[in-house]
């Protein structure tokens, strides 16, 4: 799957270059800019690589002018083996454009959001696909602030209050954050895409915890308090198709019904299915250099995973016309 | 920012206030809002859902809107958070069919009943607008007139058309229909009970500690754990050995006498009693097998010891629905038998033994391993249970939108209600819920 350390050429480095890599991404960047970042860095390091020996060109000429027929067919062409233009590194350019690589996000973090990211490379990008279709979880570290409200729901917002939090102990924090959980939990039946009148609906709830079946609407599976010293307090959050909006908004909401205000600070992706920041590349090792043993080790980390399969997607194709609405 | 907020004295403030502080921060003038004080403010709520248009879910403007143009509210399916329980610290409630009662406890006075809903059979007191023209039924709560109570009320309960309350000092009243003498006085043939105020007193020797309605029986616990009991025994509902209605009120036999009874659970007249000692007890209806592991008749009028299997545990909690038994363990596990939705999907609509309810509807899942169940309550055809964390899972027939989760179709397991605080106490009425809840700020 990856290149290993012998590969000399661009050719045998191109043909193994497919998997999925899994990146450490830092705030403040877009996923444009990363992929845009590591597909130069690809293509930088892979260009560096030895050149394949240009393809030979055989070149076929006749000798006579088209007047003469009588000489015998052998004797009136002449062959030559030169070398092909075409692959001449002047004439063609480097040999692999940023624009070849095939980058595709298996959990779109947003700009302010930071952390695990996992990303397919070219024949990867259906590993992502297969992954995604299982609805793995992911847990992020939200860093709040109680006291502010602002805009954007940000820290950096245009503030539009400032309220009192002396009130706000941990017991009536946790208590919020059980029944937000809670709640959830219930919503999870109902995106399950089965009809909750039947059997099957009973046997998918008494089973535990059910991922949607449908890509929509961000679900929460767990979420609670992994420090609180106010103003400042973390929240550890277990969910699926989640967003940054979102999450900046559900801080708001949260402060909102402890009676005062709050903003976020930082939001730290932890973990997306199995992979964790422990496997995550740092933006320094994005080279040629560390990408093939990562996607190596990867590759690995997914195989010894049970075979899940697409969990509940069955549903999408059994119902396709069922909308989950927020009802709650 | 926190020493910022130190400097100004923050008073006591109500709920709703909203007290703002000018202050200066950097040269710029900014303004403090401040929503709740210090001091812990959690406040007692209380949501009502179900059928409308009896009126007992307290709320005027179902019955009687006040833009002329809306049309009065039928039923609503999702828990509405009474007016009324802000204005008032409610601290005990009670639902009966079609009406509902409340304690309340104003700031100095002490406290008092209201009642809301129909009142057919004065089951909520007298109220007459015009002279001789008692209201059927009430839109809103209004305070039931109790004579001469000098001692504070402790308890109540509602059965079919009856009311039972419970006094420090004074015994039991009792108000509405007396037809079989649920009201523990003497039967009158042809009464009117719609034009009724009489408020019946029950004394006994013991001081009663617990009150509870059956349909139209009533049942009374001491202090001292013995049970007492009066009203309609057609099924043996009232335990004191014969099937004949009682107007007056009666120690009941077999079994629990002797024992210290902590907890009756009956919805209409099949009777469930727990001991302290985790045992459970059963008289009355068993047509559906409820009573199976006592008797193989179809009705008990004297009261006998469930034998349960070793492996439940101690059994902490009960619940009877009309056709089904719930029990809880003090591992927090659900145990049902009978007949009915029983929780466990919509095949299983029966059970001779009682069977587990998988621990995972009630929320205890990988990210959430301390859910336990720590109370449980049953309907005519429905039933609820609270877990630690004072969330409410409601299942069974969805009579009229009352099991509160936004639609009319019938629930098969359990399932949570959307409700904005921790659950204290829940009722069942027959068509309309009541939960008592805190307030989690």
């Amino acid at each position: 799957m990856a290149v290993s350390t012998s590969v000399k050429t661009i050719r045998e480095a191109w043909f193994q270059l497919n998997g999925v890599m899994c990146l450490y991404k830092p705030t403040q960047i877009s996923w444009k800019q990363l992929r845009n970042t590591l597909a130069f860095n690809i293509s930088r390091d892979i260009n560096e690589l030895e050149q394949d020996a240009p393809r030979k060109y055989v070149k076929i000429e006749s000798l006579t002018d088209g007047t003469n027929v009588d000489l015998p067919a052998p004797a009136s062409y002449s062959v030559a083996t030169t070398q092909n233009l075409a692959d001449h590194e002047l004439v063609r350019g480097p040999a692999i454009l940023a624009d070849d690589l095939r980058l595709r996000p298996g959990n779109l973090l947003g700009f302010r959001t930071a952390g695990v990211i996992v990303v397919g490379l070219n024949k990867g990008n259906r590993t992502i696909h297969n992954l995604n279709l299982s609805r793995p979880t992911s847990a992020y570290h939200i860093k709040s602030q109680f006291g502010l409200a602002t805009d954007s729901h940000w820290d950096d917002g245009k503030i539009w209050e400032k309220t009192t939090f002396i009130h706000i102990t941990r017991d009536k924090l946790d208590r919020m954050l059980a029944s937000i959980q809670a709640s959830n939990q219930k919503k999870m039946f109902e995106y399950c895409g089965v009809d909750p009148q039947s059997q099957t609906a009973y046997e998918l709830a008494s089973k535990g915890l059910l991922r949607p079946a449908v890509n929509g609407p961000p679900l929460i599976y767990g979420i609670k308090c992994i420090h609180f010293n106010p103003p400042d307090f973390t929240l550890e959050i277990h969910c699926v198709n989640e967003n940054e909006q979102y999450m900046a908004a559900l801080i708001h909401d949260l402060g909102l019904s402890l009676k005062t205000t709050a903003v976020c600070q930082q939001i730290r992706c932890i973990r997306y299915g199995c992979f964790t920041v422990d496997d995550a590349l740092l933006r320094k090792h994005w080279s040629l250099k560390y990408l093939p043993d990562h996607m190596s080790h990867c590759h690995t980390k997914l195989r010894s995973l049970p075979d899940i399969g697409p969990q509940l997607a069955a549903y999408d194709r059994l119902q396709p016309s069922h909308n989950p609405s927020t009802k709650s | 920012m926190k020493k910022l907020m130190h400097r100004f004295s923050i008073r006591s403030l109500c709920l709703e206030k909203l007290v703002t502080f000018r202050i200066q921060f950097d040269g710029v003038d900014l303004v403090m809002y401040q929503y709740a004080s210090a001091k812990s403010d959690k406040r007692n709520r209380v949501f009502t859902w179900g059928l409308a248009e009896h009126g007992a879910l307290g709320e005027r403007q179902f019955l009687k809107p006040i833009h002329k143009a809306r049309r009065p509210v039928e039923y609503m399916h999702r828990p509405y958070r009474l007016g009324f329980a802000e204005e008032n610290d409610i601290t005990d409630i009670a639902a009966g069919y079609g009406f509902t009662v409340f304690i309340a406890k104003g700031k100095k006075t002490s406290s008092q009943v209201f009642g809301t809903g129909l009142n057919t059979d004065s089951q909520i007191g007298y109220h007459a607008v015009r002279k001789d023209h008692p209201l059927e039924l009430i839109a809103e709560p209004v305070p039931i007139h109790l004579p001469n109570i000098k001692s504070s009320i402790t308890g109540i309960a509602c059965g079919r058309a009856h009311t039972l309350i419970l006094t420090e000092k004074d015994g039991v009243l009792t108000l509405g229909n007396n037809a079989y003498g649920q009201c523990g006085r003497h039967i009158i043939e042809d009464e009117d009970y719609q034009r009724q105020s009489t408020v019946h007193q029950i004394v006994i020797d013991d001081k009663i500690s617990q009150v509870y309605c059956g349909q139209d029986h009533s049942m009374f616990v001491t202090d001292r754990g013995s049970v007492w009991s009066c009203g309609w025994s057609a099924d043996g509902q009232t335990g004191v050995g014969h099937y004949n209605n009682t107007d007056r009120i009666t120690k009941c036999v077999g079994d629990i006498v002797g024992e210290n009874i902590i907890k009756l659970a009956c919805s209409a007249d099949c009777v469930l009693a727990l001991n302290d000692k985790g045992q459970v007890f059963g008289w009355g209806n068993s047509e559906y097998g409820q009573l199976r592991l006592a008797t193989s008749e179809m009705q008990l009028h004297t009261p006998r010891h469930l034998r349960l299997p070793r492996t439940f545990g101690k059994i902490v909690d009960v619940a009877a629905s009309g056709t089904a038994c719930l029990i809880l363990n003090d591992a927090g596990e659900v145990f049902v038998w009978g007949y009915g939705i029983l929780g466990k999907g919509p095949v299983v609509d029966r059970s001779q033994e009682p069977t587990a309810i998988p621990l995972t509807l009630f929320g205890c899942n990988e990210f959430n391993q301390d859910v336990k169940v720590v109370s449980i309550y049953g309907g005519l055809s429905q039933f609820a249970a609270v877990t630690n964390n004072g969330d409410l899972y409601i299942w069974g027939r969805n009579r009229s939108g009352s099991l509160g989760l936004g639609h009319l179709n019938n629930q098969f397991f359990p399932i949570k209600v959307n409700i904005s605080g921790y659950v204290k106490k829940f009722c069942f009425g027959v068509d309309h819920c009541v939960a008592l809840c805190k307030s989690y700020v």
